[in-house]
């Protein structure tokens, strides 16, 4: 490697340094609109409309800096024909470049779930700005601009808000879980499995709440939002909201559901509740084939912990009891499943459940004969539940307090 | 020495004074002689010309020379003059002829121990500039020349440039002897050669190759004189002019030749086999072949635990891609990649760069060049205006720019971070390539984004896979992969774990040291046995 | 053959050298994966195709062994006569070549399709081009450190997302069952090719092994590779069904997505960019590689003394070759879903059995005729 050919490298290298020098991708980051939440939907006249939220880094507060008391984001919607028509044309209102590296939220109204959202899904997973990792819900009785315009009273922006429901609801009360974009397609895609998405809708607390008897009401109430239950889709498209037990159900059988509170009677005194935190749990679907009829077991282990005690607690002493509070809780969990399996099977006739998928995996040759008729199938499919309860700690006291008898 | 001064080298010693004809034998006419070497010095008023008569009995007169300052005038007095004025008498000499008189002188007057003869004025007047005393002889065209040099040089003192915090403190002087005396006192072993050399045609500069014989590759010694012997030119100062001439790729950013300053690291690299080159009067021994690693560690790791010592160099590793890569990266990340940085983190870029006049490039550009001159004035600055340079450094590039909206206080981080990376780095010449290497990926990064960075890191990958040290390849326990040269690259390892010297330096003696040293306390039979003894 | 002997690489570079260049047209574009139309048996293929890999690369290593100072352009013309030899040596010097404009090509496609879509594709193929020739100009040995460098990084980077996939909430592992194809083993076949003519690569190898310095160990470190890339390739296989069950086949960049989608402490995210650059700088050692063996297989041919002038000449020339060969990206993976495989094939299968053949009737004929003499 001599001088001369050094002088080669230089040469070559320069003009192509020089043609890079006036690209034309000059953007700096403060150029950059990030978006933090997306939205989807359908208007009525059969357009696509997104809504976006842009953060504004001048307005969140950093902790040096003093407070700033400035929305931290900005809303802006647009329509289009097609979706990514939609976004170009969000352009024409946004001073800044969209950015969509660090959108981390997507909305999805209920006119386009109903209409079909491959088509989001499609530009979603195409763009490779997008992380396909992102999070999906779908808004419940609302329109995609009622949820945007929400406010959270802990949260200045309120992407962090969602996102604080989102794991609240998975480490509380799986009453709903979340699904990533790429989820949602892969199980669009899956055969023998629909998907369910969290669903999210607006309290409207202005109208519920009144002000309270000798108190000033100082803050302005705002509306709120709050995840219920969750959505189940049949390919692509929406076909019902599933309510909070349906989907604590649905999320048994997927073998998700691994915290949340299950309220049953005292097998003593039906009068007295008792509550019982879910510890963990293990789903196993069993596919057989009885008289060459499908059948599906599904096999649910549960534990959990007895926490609040209604009446008298010294009954922890006694095994036969503490058994016949494991089969209330094994009861409690069936119905809700029950529920699931009636509003999947009969309501919306979509396989949320994916016991295709089992049977597939399984009777890989017998499902091919009967993957076409599937959707015959699966609503008169027997579902035979095998549900073990397990209680463990009683927490930190043994026994409570005495009510006064 | 002088059989190495080359034909070219000679004519460049005379076309100065051509006019005097120095080719000459040395005269049989002491003031001829005299007059000669007053006009080839120029009557410079350093040179000293005593004449003394041998003795109180025999008129022939002698000629003592020197220069004043490079000899040892108490040496001159006691092992030359006073025996030349007061032991020549006895027993007195049968025949006064020179010849007689110079044998005399020879073997029983001059007392000192180095002691050669010349018989050609060229030759004379080179000892003398060395720092000889030649002596003549009236009607003898014979010189004698006495090693009786000696001159004021500075103490050995701590290394200013690689501080260690343990370890032995001593470092270079500018002194060659010195310095090969030092290595000696520590290699007591014939088999550690010091070679020498004269360089340069009028400078005449000591240059020594030292090496241990057997340890050291054969071919790699030859490669070093072979292109220590090719060097002719009028003087060289310093060993950095030396490198010039040796390195194997003058154009290449990477140091190929190793300095140091400090004592143990020369003798632990001549124990790996490598040779060191030491220049008179400068304080720094070249070390060759060296690999990319040895710019990496510092005395210090050999001083601490083995598993402290290659965290060290993991962390120096690390420091060095930082202070290489940093602004690039992040001047490519936020003007290219922003998906790449973590949402809040976005958000606080974009927040503080909100309305700063110049895109992420020139702003990096701004804040690095004034850096880099904020650096540049630290070290040339007089002392006496180091509190300025601090303070307008602090103030205004710190606090200042940042107020004043012209750059965003995460840039001044970055630059910041940087800077303390490439500082932590042992060695500064591979932090100074390090420096005019990083500009040439921030830019690349502001052109073309992470892959511009990578194409840079690409190129210097390749760069450093190709680059030799006087034949052995410079990145070499990594690229080739060279097993026994990995304990002591990246990491450390323990000392009685590195049994083999590095395989593509060292010459045929490999082993280092014998297997199974690793220290552990005494085995159940082994306190037997002393217990037992203690007992008898 | 002046110039086989100055340089020698050792058996890890080598094992480097060929795992780089068939990881690279794995690892981000893996046309393999869109034949593919069962998900969940995705693996199946890569084992068959590292096993049929292996009885290919030993014809090319027993070949080349049995000359052991020559590339295969030589021996070629040894066994075939100078004419025909220098024909298929033409042949080869334009495979050698074709490969590399296609590899320079998809790594141009890669950048402006994942990370950098703004900045024209001249621009990445004419920078790293620049890379290419530097490193094929300083010779095999430095392509082989560069690589040994490389190799385990890569291989760690690979198992890191491998690993971090595989915690990652979204990973499903039923999706690996059930082992069953709908349309037969029929269905094997096509991802299969596509997974063997990536390996049709290794021809590359008769141009190497003269150049190992211990010959003998060509064979153990030439199959010891294929089974490391078919073990990577497998787990790959697994990996990217688990993530994204039926829609695996449907991605350009399945790896690249993948990436995109882990996180590691919801902080260090963003891998995908890690995976390009490496994969960018294996490319470019694959394109080194095969330019190299361009170079010196068209030195051979035309008995020149040195073969480095040529690379300047060759990949200026990679410039327009790989700008014309392909239209755009969907036209690269239609061409290497579909007529490259039958192409890299059936020329790699001719050029070997026509060696072979005329290798061991040769043997059979020098057997024969010493006999005959002893007679």
């Amino acid at each position: 490697m001599g001088l001369r050919a050094n002088v080669i490298l230089v040469c070559l290298l320069l003009p192509c340094l020089l043609c890079c020098g006036c690209r034309t991708a000059g953007f700096d980051i403060e150029e950059l609109g990030f978006v933090q939440i997306s939205a989807f939907d359908r208007t009525d006249d059969g357009l696509i409309q997104v809504s976006v939220q842009i953060a504004k880094p001048f307005a969140i507060t950093s902790s040096a800096g003093p407070p700033i008391d400035e929305k931290p984001y900005w809303t802006v919607s647009s329509t289009g024909q097609t979706c990514y028509q939609a976004i170009r044309n969000l352009s024409t209102q946004s001073p800044r470049i969209i950015f969509w590296g660090h959108n981390r939220l997507t909305l999805l109204g209920e006119n386009m779930a109903k209409s079909g959202v491959s088509e989001v899904l499609d530009l979603l997973q195409r763009n490779h700005e997008v992380r396909s990792s992102m999070d999906v819900m779908s808004v419940r009785n609302a329109s995609i601009d009622e949820v945007m315009a929400t406010m959270f009273e802990l949260e200045r922006q309120p992407v962090k808000g969602f996102f604080g429901l989102l794991w609240s609801i998975q480490r509380r009360n799986s009453t709903s879980f979340p699904q990533s974009v790429l989820e949602l397609s892969r199980k669009i895609e899956t055969e023998g499995m629909e998907p369910v998405i969290p669903s999210v809708e607006v309290v409207n607390r202005s109208d519920e709440e009144t002000a309270a008897p000798g108190q000033l009401r100082e803050e302005v109430v705002m509306d709120s939002v709050r995840i219920n239950g969750m959505a189940a889709f049949k390919e692509d498209k929406l076909v019902g909201w599933l309510a909070d037990r349906e989907s604590r159900g649905v999320l048994w059988v997927l073998g998700k559901a691994q915290r949340g509170i299950l309220v049953i009677r005292d097998p003593r005194d039906d009068n007295n509740l008792i509550s019982i935190r879910i510890g963990a749990s293990s789903s196993k679907i069993v596919p057989e084939i009885v008289d060459d009829r499908p059948v599906i077991r599904v096999v649910v282990e549960a534990e959990g912990d007895p926490l609040e005690i209604d009446g008298d607690a010294s009954f922890l002493h006694h095994p036969e009891i503490w058994a016949s509070m494991e089969r209330r809780m094994a009861a409690v969990i069936r119905n809700e499943i029950q529920m699931a399996l009636t509003a999947g099977q009969q309501q919306f006739q979509s396989d949320i459940f994916g016991f295709g998928r089992a049977f597939y995996s399984k009777y890989p040759h017998e499902w091919q004969l009967i993957k076409d008729n599937w959707d015959n199938i699966f609503p008169t499919l027997e579902v035979q539940l095998d549900i073990i309860a397990n209680l463990k700690e009683p927490g930190l006291t043994v026994e409570g307090v005495r009510q006064a008898q | 020495m002088r059989r190495y001064l080359r034909t070219g080298q000679r004519q460049l010693l005379q076309s100065p004074s051509s006019d005097v004809p120095m080719k000459d034998e040395i005269r049989l006419n002491l003031t001829e002689n005299e007059n000669q070497i007053r006009t080839a010095f120029g009557y410079s008023t350093d040179l000293v010309i005593r004449k003394v008569k041998f003795g109180a009995y025999i008129d022939t007169k002698l000629l003592i020379v020197h220069i004043d300052g490079l000899v040892n005038n108490n040496g001159i007095s006691e092992s030359v003059i006073k025996p030349i004025t007061l032991l020549s008498d006895w027993p007195p000499l049968t025949d006064p002829a020179p010849a007689q008189i110079f044998a005399q002188l020879k073997n029983r007057l001059i007392t000192n121990s180095e002691l050669t003869e010349v018989g050609r004025i060229e030759d004379l007047l080179s000892e003398v500039c060395f720092g000889n005393t030649a002596i003549l002889v009236e009607g003898h065209n014979v010189a004698l020349i006495a090693d009786l040099k000696g001159w004021k040089e500075r103490n050995i003192e701590a290394s200013t440039t690689e501080p260690a915090l343990h370890g032995p403190k001593e470092s270079f002087v500018e002194t060659m002897r010195t310095n090969t005396s030092m290595i000696r006192r520590h290699i007591r072993d014939p088999r550690l050669r010091i070679e020498e050399r004269t360089i340069g045609a009028i400078g005449r500069t000591s240059i020594a190759i030292v090496y241990i014989s057997g340890i050291a590759r054969d071919s790699i010694v030859q490669e070093v004189r072979n292109r220590i012997d090719r060097i002719s030119i009028d003087s060289i100062q310093s060993s950095g002019m030396l490198e010039e001439f040796i390195e194997d790729s003058p154009f290449s950013l990477f140091p190929t030749i190793a300095r140091t300053e400090r004592v143990d690291r020369t003798l632990s690299t001549l124990l790996e086999g490598r040779i060191v080159i030491m220049t008179e009067g400068t304080p720094f021994s070249l070390i060759v072949p060296c690999n990319i690693f040895m710019f990496i560690s510092s005395p210090d790791d050999y001083y601490e635990n083995s598993l402290i010592g290659s965290l060290l160099r993991f962390l120096r590793i690390f420091l060095f891609l930082i202070s290489l890569m940093l602004p690039g990266m992040y001047v490519a990340a936020t003007a290219f990649h922003p998906e790449m940085i973590p949402t809040p983190l976005a958000l606080a870029i974009a927040a503080q760069r909100e309305g700063l006049p110049f895109p992420a490039l020139f702003e990096a550009l701004l804040l690095a060049i004034s850096f880099e001159a904020l650096q540049e004035a630290s070290i040339r600055a007089p002392l006496v205006f180091s509190a300025t340079v601090s303070i307008l450094g602090i103030l205004v590039l710190g606090q200042i720019t940042v107020q004043a909206g012209l750059v965003s206080p995460f840039m001044v981080i970055v630059i910041a971070i940087t800077g303390i990376a490439s500082m932590a780095l042992p060695s500064f010449s591979m932090s100074i390539s390090i420096r005019v290497l990083r500009f040439a990926l921030l830019i690349l990064g502001g052109i073309l984004g992470l892959y511009g960075v990578i194409w840079g890191m690409a190129a210097l990958l390749i760069h450093t896979a190709t680059l030799r040290s006087f034949g052995v390849p410079y990145s070499e326990p990594i690229m080739p992969l060279g097993i026994s040269g990995l304990g002591d690259s990246q990491v450390r390892i323990s000392q009685w774990l590195k049994r083999k010297r590095p395989t593509l330096v060292s010459g045929i003696n490999k082993t280092r040291q014998a297997a199974g040293q690793k220290p552990s306390p005494p085995t159940p039979e082994e306190k037997k046995a002393s217990a037992k003894e203690e007992e008898s | 053959m002046n110039f086989v002997n100055k340089e020698k690489i050792s058996g890890y570079q080598l094992f480097s050298l060929l795992l780089i260049s068939r990881l690279v047209s794995a690892s981000l574009l893996n046309p393999t994966f869109n034949l593919i139309k069962t998900p969940a048996l995705s693996w199946v293929n890569e084992i068959i195709a590292g096993i049929l890999a292996i009885a290919l690369v030993g014809v090319i290593v027993y070949l080349g062994q049995k000359f052991p100072d020559k590339t295969i352009i030589g021996y070629a013309q040894i066994l075939l006569g100078s004419v025909t030899g220098k024909i298929l040596g033409v042949f080869l010097v334009l495979s050698f070549f074709l490969v590399a404009a296609t590899d320079m090509r998809i790594l141009g496609e890669t950048l402006i399709t994942t990370i950098l879509p703004e900045i024209p594709i001249l621009v990445f193929i004419i920078t790293t081009l620049i890379l290419v020739a530097w490193l094929s100009r300083s010779g095999l040995e430095a392509n082989g450190r560069v690589a040994g460098f490389l190799m385990p990084m890569m291989i760690i980077l690979l198992l890191l997302i491998g690993a971090l996939a595989c915690i990652c909430s979204i990973s499903d592992f039923s999706y690996l069952s059930p082992f069953f194809l709908p349309e037969g083993p029929r269905e094997l076949i096509l991802p299969t090719c596509s997974s063997l003519s990536s390996y049709a690569h290794f021809l590359v190898l008769g141009m190497i092994i003269p150049f190992v310095n211990v010959p003998s160990k060509s064979m153990p470190i030439s199959i010891g590779s294929i089974l490391m890339v078919a073990f990577l390739l497998t787990l790959q296989s697994l990996i990217v069904t688990a993530f994204f069950g039926p829609l695996m086949n449907t991605l350009t960049f399945p790896t690249f997505v993948l990436a995109q989608n882990i996180t590691l402490g919801d902080f260090f995210e963003r891998f995908e960019v890690m995976i390009a650059v490496l994969w960018n700088v294996s490319a470019g050692i694959k394109a080194a590689l095969f330019l190299w063996a361009a170079a010196v297989g068209l030195a051979e041919i035309l008995n020149l003394k040195r073969y480095d002038p040529l690379i300047y000449v060759l990949g200026a020339l990679l410039v327009p070759i790989s700008m014309l060969s392909y239209d755009g990206l969907m036209d690269v993976i239609n061409v290497l879903t579909g007529s490259m495989i039958v192409f890299t094939i059936s020329f790699v299968l001719f050029i070997l059995l026509t060696l072979l053949i005329a290798f061991e009737t040769r043997k059979y004929i020098e057997g024969r005729d010493s006999n005959g003499a002893q007679g």
